[in-house]
């Protein structure tokens, strides 16, 4: 039984168009991973990948399966954060769908504001974002 | 020069306590060692810099801590017992200042400035007046070190990859949450701090304060007196291993016409449970060079103590008596 999260958020792609790239952005110089994954109809992973804010705060990865491939198909993550700034605890993680150099309409925004993160050093508890859209075609 | 020692009485069962008791701390601790060199390199309040009551008077170059708070027990030789408390905080931070990353950190220069700064406020009570208070207002901004850890890009790719190794994609049925889970990075922040324990290289930071006296510690512009400034620069060479080598100006400016300077240098050994430092400081007022020493321990998590042992000026009476002083800080870390 799908998540009802996966119904509430979806992201409109162009068949036709380029690949599909996923950008995860933090900001505040927060230390911010994800584990990425690519499940078809049957709820079988196709693709995983992970990927590292970094010192940049941003990076992007290129999804290999072809976009007219991709309807239907539900990418879901895990991103965990931490705060390497002693006087910084909060901060925003987003993660945003391009094709073509252009964000993807997304019925639900895939932002969140993050309040009481913890610094990286002093405490082992770090903040864990799940969550899940479902790619849809034009 | 040193014909004659006298010590205070005043402050010893406090030393003894701190002495006695940072041991017996440190063995029931499980923090690993490391730890306690990141705790130490506390630099001293700019505020009590001002006022001139830091254990040290040969400064550390170190970068800011977000928000320290010092309590201060200072005694001199057939004087009052001086109390006093100082806080420090980071206004970049404090005041709602932000970066992006931490690549604008290391890239922006004004920035990783702003966020090294450091503003304090302390107030201690007048030895000469019982119902007088000294008051001190400092700024502090470390110019560079190149023992911040925030300019280590192996710490950063150290701790992904600990974060990345704990966490694996959900299925669609699992998502949905935002919480909270455990995962140590430790490891990450050990490696990095051996590794700049065995590198050379140094730090400057640059001070000013102002500092002038209460009386009958009513807090009005007219009650104000005996107001000095103080600006210094201190520079701070680590040879690798824990040991450093420390060196300041300070001018102090009470009178424009009579100011006094301060030149000083110190060797501080780090260790995994103590630092201990010797310095010696010549004074243009009097012409005479003070000697001291200072031991730093960490106590418990986020709170060290601060104990030293100074020559003070000669008495006016007697130049062949050198006067001791002793002075401990209890330092807390409220950054971490």
């Amino acid at each position: 039984m799908p998540n009802i999260e996966n119904e509430m958020r979806f992201c409109i792609i162009n068949p036709q168009g380029g690949p599909v790239t996923i950008r995860l952005e933090a900001n505040n110089a927060l230390r911010a991973v994800g584990k990425f994954a690519l499940f078809d109809a049957g709820n079988q992973p196709q693709e995983q990948w992970p990927m590292k804010a970094g010192d940049t705060g941003s990076a992007d990865f290129t999804i290999q399966t072809p976009p007219q491939s991709l309807k239907r198909m539900v990418m879901t993550w895990a991103v965990l954060c931490c705060s390497m700034l002693p006087a910084v605890d909060r901060g925003i993680v987003s993660i945003q769908i391009l094709q073509d150099g252009a964000p993807c309409p997304l019925t639900k925004t895939a932002l969140w504001v993050l309040t009481d993160i913890a610094n990286c050093q002093n405490s082992t508890k770090k903040k864990r974002i799940r969550n899940a859209l479902t790619f849809l075609s034009e | 020069m040193f014909s004659r020692f006298a010590f205070p009485k005043g402050n010893l069962p406090m030393l003894v306590a701190v002495l006695l008791l940072a041991p017996g701390l440190l063995a029931q601790s499980r923090e690993p060692a490391y730890k306690y060199i990141l705790d130490y390199d506390v630099p001293e309040s700019p505020a009590l810099v001002a006022l001139g009551v830091t254990p040290a008077k040969v400064l550390r170059g170190s970068a800011a801590k977000p928000v320290v708070l010092n309590l201060l027990n200072q005694v001199g030789f057939a004087k009052r017992v001086q109390n006093g408390v100082a806080v420090d905080f980071s206004p970049y931070f404090t005041f709602g200042g932000r970066l992006r990353s931490i690549e604008e950190y290391r890239t922006d220069g004004w920035k990783r400035l702003a966020a090294n700064s450091q503003l304090s406020i302390a107030t201690i009570q007048s030895e000469e007046e019982t119902n007088a208070l000294l008051f001190g207002l400092g700024l502090r901004t470390t110019l560079f070190d190149s023992h911040d850890l925030l300019q280590d890009k192996e710490l950063g790719e150290d701790i992904d990859e600990i974060l990345l190794g704990s966490i694996e994609a959900p299925t669609p049925a699992e998502t949905g949450d935002v919480d909270e889970i455990e995962v140590d990075v430790t490891p990450a922040y050990e490696k990095a701090r051996n590794r700049l324990l065995k590198k050379t290289g140094s730090a400057l930071a640059v001070g000013y304060g102002a500092s002038g006296r209460l009386k009958s510690s009513i807090a009005n512009t007219d009650s104000i007196d005996n107001v000095k400034h103080t600006a210094w620069l201190s520079f701070k060479y680590s040879f690798g291993g824990g040991t450093d080598f420390l060196s300041i100006y300070q001018g102090q400016y009470a009178t424009p016409s009579h100011p006094e300077h301060r030149f000083g240098i110190a060797i501080r050994k780090n260790g995994t449970t103590l630092n201990v430092a010797g310095e010696i400081v010549y004074t243009s007022r009097t012409k005479r060079f003070e000697i001291g020493a200072n031991l730093e321990v960490r106590l418990l998590n986020r709170i060290g103590a601060v104990v030293s042992l100074s020559s003070e000026q000669p008495s006016t009476t007697n130049h062949s008596l050198i006067k001791m002083k002793l002075n401990t800080i209890i330092r807390w870390n409220l950054s971490q």
